[in-house]
Parts: structure tokens; sequence; C-alpha cells
């Protein structure tokens, strides 16, 4: 993270640079909190005119009364379950071809570099029928935890955008460390697991949380794979809580922020390892 | 790696791939071995009963298996899963783990499915009941689960559509609240009568609901002898002249106070919320089940049904009638069993009645339709079930594509205002396009 | 090979030669997983997607040969024209618009104001805001007649558009959505926006420069890398555009009146819900096309545009 602030802005403009922002920030911030608000009232308060802004006192029940009617806490389990895989898988094949492509030198490359590269602007939809119809001959699409592995196989295999990732990051450390280590009589596998990941912190924590937010957001593949309403992930389960319950707002919203919640909170814990992870893919 | 290896690799993999996906893909037909019924007292066969109904129903439809079906087929148990919509079904059926038995959420269905060959042929199974199904049943609702002359669906439990018009507005407009429009000369005038507008041309009360929703539009459209398809060669006719001229009669109308205002006012309303409920709207058509949810949400609406209006009397009491279908995937792994459990569930006249009265909907076995509720406005339902004018509007391979293109088309004609005829043509050439698909 | 007297190989050319074969197996040996991946994942579908694109396919049964039918047909369906046109338009709009708006929310924060953090956290939160959840919210919040915004319009004396019930502001109300999200994307430009160094600043200062002046000759030249990389991106991302349509128009019909039927959600419509899994890959691999001589466009003309280093 850069420490030095560059000042377009000086002197008098500063405080309207202040109102400025804070404006924008309330206006950023206004949707999250109306979600939250509205999920604290009572039925009779959502319809009002002037909108009730403190709902007082606080419907604390709709949640659990969500709870009870949409099988959140199944759903909850079942996405952390995924996203375990899902997280692990990323790790594993991700810097183990990270390190291919950035420590060691061999013929073709660069060139294969840039085909990984390439399937980074391949759409979904392009792949999303053959891909259903072939997991459908394995028999993975339906019911049971098998149905998960259309969504978790892809991440063991490699994923373009955090290769990409943690390539940018071991480029960045020095490769005296590794230079000597092979002297030693290392491996290179042993390099790889003795010095770079050690020294990677901070990428992989990146590479988790990105990796957790993109299977907590994900509806298409669990829409298509997952079938037994057991297995659903958090995702397909609002859309059909949205689906019965569309006129209940209140509990409509407190559903919406019981999903939210738990990536908010990771965010807010981990807000400086995401913004360094966006900021390195951004860099080259 | 030369030039060349790498081009003579990139050809060897996209011929493999090629090949690869052809074998699998053929491969994949493999029919459902079907297992042999176990003798009485022999090993339990379990099979799965997919369905659409939520909520309360679920417990409900539980209860029904529990008390009519188990006692007497110890040997078979039916383990439910509510909630499943169409496509749910879809994915299930083509993949490894098929539900047994399925009850669509949707006519429309029943005849896409079996166009593509994911529901078995029950003709042969349904032999020794099929005098007694074609006597018993409710005729037209037995229309959606044919295809080419076999039976594919079962029906379940039917519903149909209806006028309903608000007795105290009409009484306050100064009509008979006992008079509901027969003739769609008496439907304008009425609607015209019904509307009010405030000083700034807003509408504040509505006579007649414009047809800008699907349903309602093709319960009115077959009142006024509009045709959706040529029973003879099963094509598509959405530009015949009778629904052209039913959409401009319902846009004449509403252009009276200007249709934006209109759609103006019929959009202000929450999602879920009934204008008709709410006092705003006069008359409009909806589907039998309101009875029973008038009688809980608004027990001081006065209200009436009746057919809805005709432009000829030869076309009177014309409504669509649905069902829930029920069928089986070929992908099912018990078939003989599922067979069992859905002949049973379709032709027990105690199960029709009872799951007809909890859900609001019309039993398919004639003979209950006058004993199955106390309720006028569900019985008056009931009879318009058997007119001879009922009918399934659409039982095509394609009608699910149909009713998407009628919601597009409904679309361009309110929100868009392009015009009946120029809308319905191009959606016409569309489906044309679509049903070549379809013949086999 | 013709015949030719031996070469002769040096022990240290051997050696080097034995050498490099090792460094590619061992290369290779890493990437391995990601070149499965590739060949199962990406490459196969790729292809068979192309296979099935001239075929009549079901999923029942066996897919039957029909050539280019569907290709043909394709080009006579409007909706195949409507979803097109839906994903392109909102592409054109969304794309500039989510530039500008996170250069200027970052050129904004890009200052050493107290408070920078919080106000950077409150833009940044919505962005991991899942999309389901985003979707359901905004819905409410767009509602017509109780919804927030029209409410916050009211106050102005203003009569705000039926949003989502209106074919004509269902698109403009989804790009709000989407640049409510903006915050990963501004990120992205403050980290540049960092690594400008302060002589350039006062190097400008001195020559007089407003901060106006000095956003359009140093900032945006040395940030046109990042532009390069969030236009790509992001022009990516609007032709996958897919979770939030097909909550907004409830269970993906694509509605009012087809203006929320993106190229994504008619092809699912046409793999899954019509069974027509032959004419949605061949939807797929128009795409496929579309993305690739656009994203080749692109990239050719970003060396007109975008300076690095220097």
């Amino acid at each position: 993270m850069g420490t030095r602030a560059n000042d377009i802005f000086s002197g008098k403009r500063r405080w309207l640079l202040h109102v400025v922002l804070i404006i924008i920030s309330l206006a950023f911030l206004v949707p999250i909190l109306w979600m939250i608000i509205t999920s604290l009232k009572n039925t009779n308060q959502v319809f009002t005119w002037p909108p009730i802004l403190i709902p007082s006192p606080a419907n604390w029940l709709n949640y659990p009364q969500a709870l009870k009617v949409s099988n959140f806490g199944r759903y909850f389990f079942n996405t952390v379950f995924l996203s375990f895989w899902v997280i692990l898988g990323n790790l594993f094949s991700c810097t183990l071809a990270a390190y291919g492509f950035a420590r060691l030198e061999w013929k073709g490359r660069d060139v294969v570099f840039i085909i990984v590269l390439a399937t980074l602007v391949l759409p979904d939809q392009v792949t999303l029928v053959p891909l259903f119809i072939v997991f459908r001959n394995l028999n993975l699409v339906g019911g049971g935890y098998k149905g998960y592995l259309p969504l978790i196989l892809p991440f063991w295999f490699g994923k373009a955008y955090y290769i990409f990732m943690m390539r940018q990051f071991f480029m960045g450390i020095p490769k005296d460390l590794s230079d000597a280590a092979r002297i030693d009589g290392c491996s290179e596998l042993g390099i790889l697991w003795r010095i770079m990941i050690p020294l990677s912190k901070p990428a992989l924590i990146a590479v988790s949380i990105f990796t957790l937010l993109n299977t907590w957001n994900d509806f298409l593949n669990p829409l298509v794979y997952i079938q037994d309403p057991k297995f659903y992930t958090i995702s397909i389960g609002l859309a059909n809580f949205q689906d019965r319950y569309m006129t209940q707002w209140n509990q409509l919203m407190a559903a919406a922020a019981m999903m939210s919640l738990p990536v908010l909170i990771v965010f807010i814990i981990a807000q400086k390892q995401f913004v360094q992870g966006i900021s390195m893919t951004g860099l080259k | 790696m030369n030039n060349k290896r790498l081009f003579t690799l990139a050809s060897v993999i996209l011929v493999l791939s090629m090949v690869l996906t052809a074998c699998g893909a053929s491969a994949t037909k493999a029919p459902a071995a079907a297992t042999q019924a176990p003798a009485a007292g022999g090993p339990v066969v379990t099979i799965t009963f997919w369905h659409g109904f939520n909520a309360h129903e679920v417990d409900f439809l539980n209860g029904i298996i529990a008390k009519y079906w188990t006692p007497t087929h110890p040997n078979i148990k039916v383990v439910t899963t509510g909630n499943k919509s169409n496509d749910d079904m879809l994915t299930a059926m083509s993949g490894g783990d098929s539900p047994d038995v399925i009850m669509g959420g949707s006519s429309e269905v029943a005849t896409l499915w079996a166009s593509q060959g994911a529901i078995i042929d029950l003709t042969s199974a349904i032999q020794p009941i099929k005098a007694q199904l074609e006597s018993e049943d409710v005729p037209a609702g037995l229309e959606w689960g044919m295809y080419q002359g076999k039976y594919y669906a079962l029906p379940f439990v039917n519903y149909n559509w209806g006028l309903y018009y608000n007795k105290d507005l009409f009484t306050a407009a100064g009509l008979d609240p006992n008079k509901p429009p027969t003739t769609v000369d008496e439907l304008k005038a009425d609607a015209i009568k019904l509307t009010k507008v405030d000083a700034s041309g807003n509408i504040t009360q509505l006579g007649w609901m414009p047809l800008n929703d699907e349903w309602r539009a093709l319960n009115f459209i077959m009142n006024q002898g509009g045709k959706f398809y040529d029973p003879a060669t099963g094509a598509p006719t959405f530009n015949d002249p009778n629904i052209v001229s039913a959409f401009q009669w319902d846009l004449d109308l509403q252009n009276t106070f200007g249709l934006s205002k209109v759609t103006a006012f019929t959009t202000g309303f929450n999602q879920g919320d009934n204008p008709f409920q709410l006092g705003k709207v006069a008359m409009y058509i909806d589907g039998c089940w309101n009875p029973e949810f008038f009688k809980l949400n608004a027990p001081n609406l006065h209200y009436g049904v009746a057919a809805i209006p005709y432009s000829d009397p030869k076309y009177a009491n014309a409504n669509d009638l649905g069902t829930n279908p029920i069928m089986i995937p070929v992908a099912s792994k018990h078939q003989k069993e599922a067979l069992e459990f859905a002949i049973f569930f379709a032709t027990n006249k105690d199960i029709a009645r009872e799951f007809s009265a909890e859900i609001s909907n019309l039993p398919q076995i004639t003979s209950e339709l006058t004993t199955f509720t106390q309720d006028p406005n569900t019985q008056f339902f009931a009879q318009l079930s058997t007119s001879a004018n009922a009918a399934a509007w659409a039982p095509v391979p394609y009608s699910q594509k149909y009713l998407d293109e009628m919601t597009s088309a409904i679309g361009q004609m309110y929100n868009s205002g392009v015009a009946p005829k120029d809308a319905l043509d191009a959606a016409q050439q569309i489906l044309l396009q679509d049903a070549k698909g379809y013949t086999k | 090979m013709s015949a030719q007297a031996p070469i002769l190989m040096t022990p240290l050319a051997k050696k080097k030669i034995g050498h490099e074969r090792r460094k590619l197996f061992l290369g290779l040996a890493f990437i391995s997983p990601w070149m499965i991946g590739f060949l199962a994942f990406t490459l196969y579908p790729l292809l068979a997607s192309l296979y099935y694109s001239f075929t009549n396919y079901s999923l029942f049964g066996s897919p039957k040969w029909i050539g280019l039918e569907n290709y043909i047909n394709l080009f006579s369906d409007p909706k195949f024209y409507k979803s097109l046109g839906n994903t392109l338009i909102f592409s054109v709009i969304v794309v500039p618009a989510s530039i500008v708006l996170a250069l200027g929310l970052a050129i904004l924060l890009n200052n050493k104001l107290r408070g920078n953090s919080i106000y950077r956290t409150l833009i940044f939160m919505p962005s991991v805001v899942p999309a389901v959840a985003s979707a359901v919210v905004w819905i409410w919040i767009l509602s017509p007649q109780w919804g927030l915004l029209n409410g916050a319009l009211r106050l102005i004396h203003l009569q705000g558009p039926p949003w989502l019930s209106s074919p004509d502001w269902a698109k403009p109300a989804l790009l709000i959505i989407t640049l409510w999200m903006i915050g990963s994307d501004m990120v992205l430009y403050l980290a540049g926006l960092q690594e400008i160094p302060l002589d350039y600043y006062e190097a400008a200062e001195l020559d007089g420069a407003t901060a106006w002046q000095k956003t359009i000759y140093i900032v945006v030249p040395l940030l046109t890398p990042i532009m390069f990389f969030h236009l790509i991106n992001a022009f990516i991302w609007s032709f996958q555009y897919f979770s939030i349509p097909y909550i907004i128009s409830v269970q993906g019909s694509g509605q009012p009146a087809d203006s929320l039927l993106f190229y994504p959600l008619y092809l699912y419509q046409n793999a899954f819900r019509y069974l027509k899994m032959g004419y949605a890959s061949a939807m797929a691999w128009l795409l496929f096309l579309l993305v690739m001589v656009c994203t080749i466009i692109i990239l050719r003309s970003s060396k007109s545009w975008v300076n690095y280093g220097n």
C-alpha cells in the first residue's frame, strides 16, 4: 500500500471534499441500512408513508421466523462446506501452477501463460451446456453431496484468475532465496512448500477470501447442478425464499441480511487483504 | 515443440473431443431398468414423488398419502419432495437421480416433455382403466395429458378461470349486482360506467382489469372464438383474426381512459396485492381458487362470479381447463411401482375430492364435482369445467414457449404501443419456426 | 529424415539438452493440474459446444445432426436480436460509466483526509454483498409505490418512474445497482493512484496547473494500464450478466417486455426451459466469437492509448 497521498485538492477545498464524500458514502450505505431496518419491522410498519426509519421496538423475531420457514441454517452450512473444498482445491492447484509459471524456466512457458490469460476472457455460458451434459453423463447432477462435485472439481484444476494473482506475488519474492535452497539440494516442490508459501501468506489469504466470496455469490452453477433442497446453497435458498414470500418484505430482508452478514463480517475483519488482493491483480 | 507437431497435436485433440462428445451423448440412451414388483409381504420399494406445492400443502399431501395409499400399499413407500419447479424436475429427470413420479406445476409441460421422450407413454399401462378414465374424468382435463393420440400424463385436480365482479361497486354505479355482463358489449358498457377518474385524469377506480397478463388474456380470447392452434396439424395460429380483434377490443377499451393511465394505476399496487380484493378494480378474470382466498383475506368483499363475457353465444362458457399432470420420467428406476401409485392417485375419488377442497381446485372426476365443496362460487367454477367450451388452450409441445411469446407480445402491446396485428404476426413467426423443431 | 553424417554432440551440449528437457518436464508437471483442467473444463466443452450447435438435442435421446439449421433459425429469431441488443446496450453504457465512476471516486479518496478509510470501507461494502441478496434488496427499494428511491424522489417533488415494471426504466435500474457495487473497481484505481510519484504533481504545481489539468494530463494517462484491465474485465462481466436479471425478472423471465432478457438469460432459457441444447450451443458459440473479436479489437486499440511506464 502506498504511503504517499497525492493531493489534487488542497487548502480550503478540503471541507467541501469531506461533505461530498460523506454524502457519497452514505448513498452507498443506505441500501444496506435499509435492508436491516426493514428486516426489523412488523408487517404493518413495512408499507407506510412517510417511511419509518427506526422501527421500535425492533422486531428481531423476523430472523428466527425466516430461518424456520426457509431452512437457512442448513443452506448456510452447505455453503460453508462447499466453500471449504473449493478454497482448498484452489489453493492447491493455483499455487502449483503459479510456481510453474513464475519460478521455473521452461520452453513455451510464456506462450502457455498467454493461453491461461486467454481463458479469463471466456464467458461462463459458452461452456455451460456441454459441461452440464458431461456431468450429467457422469451421474453427478442431482442429489447428495456428489452434486457439489461439478462446483468443486474445476477449482482443483486451476482457475486462471487466481493463478494470475499468485504468479504476480511469487514473482515479487527475491530469487536468491530459492536459488540458495536449490543449491542446498532442495527439490522444486520443497522450495514451493518451504519457502514460497510461508512467504505468501497475504496472497494466500486474499485468494481464500476471494474464493469464499465467489462461492457465496455463485448462483448459476448451483441453480443448474443442485437439485435436492437439502443441499441447496444460500444463494438458491434466498432465490426460493423470494419466490414464495415475495410480499413479506420484512422476512425477505431478514433472509437477505442473513446471507450478507457473514461475508460482510469477513470483509470487515480482512479488509486489508481484500484491498491488497485487488491491487495485486491490477498492477502490471 | 515445432509448429508442425503443435498443429498435429491440436488437430488430434480437436478430433478426439468431437468424437468423444458424439460417443458420450449417445451413450446415455440406456432405458431405465424395470424392477420387479415385489409380491405382497415382500421387500419394500421406495419411490420418490416430486411436486410443486409448497407450505402447508406439502403436509396436506403427505397426510393424504398416509391416509389412502399407505394402508393399502405397504410394499411401496412414497417419499415426497415439494416446492419443485418445472425446471428443477426437468434437470433431475435428465440426470441419474430422477424422481419416480412427478406432478408438473403447470399443464403445459406434459406435451413438451412427452415430445422429447422425457416421460413414458402410459397408454399400455392404463389400458385396463382407460374406459373408466374417459367416462369418469372431466373430458377437458384429459387433453393436456395426450400427445399424438397417446396418454403421457394423468390429470389431477383441475383449475379454470372466470369473471369476478364487485357487487358493491356495481350497486354504487347504478348497475344490478346480480346481473354481471354476459356479452362483450355489455362488458364494455359496464366497464366504462365503473371507471372513475380524478381531476387530473388519473384513475382512481378501474372498471375492467386489462388483459396484460397471459392467463387473463387467453381465457378472454377463448370466449371470443380465438383458436391458438390448428388441431389437425398442431401448428400455432397466434395471429388468428379473433385473437387480434380480442386484444384490439381490450386496448380500445383501455384507451378510453388512456392506456398509460391504466398501466400506471395497475402497476401502482405492490407485488402480491390484488387490486380487485382491495376494491379498486370492479371486474377481472381470475382462477377458481380465489373464493377460499377471499374468504380468508377479504371477508367483507361482496363479489360474484360468472362466465367470461363472449362475443358470440357459440363461444360461451369457454375456459382453459388446466390440471396438475402426473407423469413418470423415463429415467425412473421403479417404473412399475411408480405407475401403480400414479394410477391410484389419479383415479381415487376420495383423494380427488379432499385435495380439491384443500387447495381450492376442482376434482378431475366428474362425480365429485357436486360434492367436494359447499361454497357456491367454487361450485360455479366446478360446473364451468364441464362446459362444452372448456378446453386445454394449447396442448402442443411448444406451449411453454407459446406462453413466453404471449407474455412478450403483451408487453409490446401494452407497454410499447405496438399494434396487436404486428405484435401477434411477429410472435406467430417465432412460434411457427419453433413448432417445426417438434415434428418427429 | 535424410541420411546425414552423424552430428557429434559434445558432452556439454548433451548435458544442456538434457537439462532443458528436465526443466520442461518440471514445468509441465507443476502446471499439470491446470492443464488437465484446461483440457477438461475449457477446451473440451468449447469444442463440444461447437459440435452440439450443429445438432438438435433435448437431453433425452441422442443429438441429431442438423447442420447449420440452428444458426439459420437464430438469425431469424427476433428474441436473439433482442437479447443481443439488450446485452450490447447494457455493456456500452455500464462499462464507460463504471470506469468514470471508479476513477472519479478514487481521485476523490486519494487525498490525505482523516476518515478516508471509513469512506473507502463504506463505498466498498456493497461490492461484497452477494448478488442474490442485492437483487432482492433493490427490488424492494425500487418498488414504485413503497420503495425508498421513489419515496426520496417524492420528497423533492419528483414522480419516480415505475422502474422494474417499465420496459424503459428496468435497465437504468440495473445500471444503478451495478454502479452501487463499484467499490472493488475503485480500489483498483486507488492502488494505481498511490503509485504516481509525488514529483509529477510538484512539477505540475510549479507550472501552475489546476486540479483539473493535473487530472487530465498526469493522472489519467498514468492510469491507462488499470483502465485497460478494468475495461476488459467489465466488458467480459457484462456479457456474463445473469444472476441479477434472473432474480429481478423473477425466475428469469426477462420481463417486462423482454427488456431484461439479456443474452445469457435467453441462452439459459433455450437450454433448460425449452430443452434446445443445440440451439443454446449455437448461441454460446456466437457469444464466444463476438467476445473474441471484441477483445482483440480492444487489445489492438490499447497500443494507441495505454502507456506503460514513461
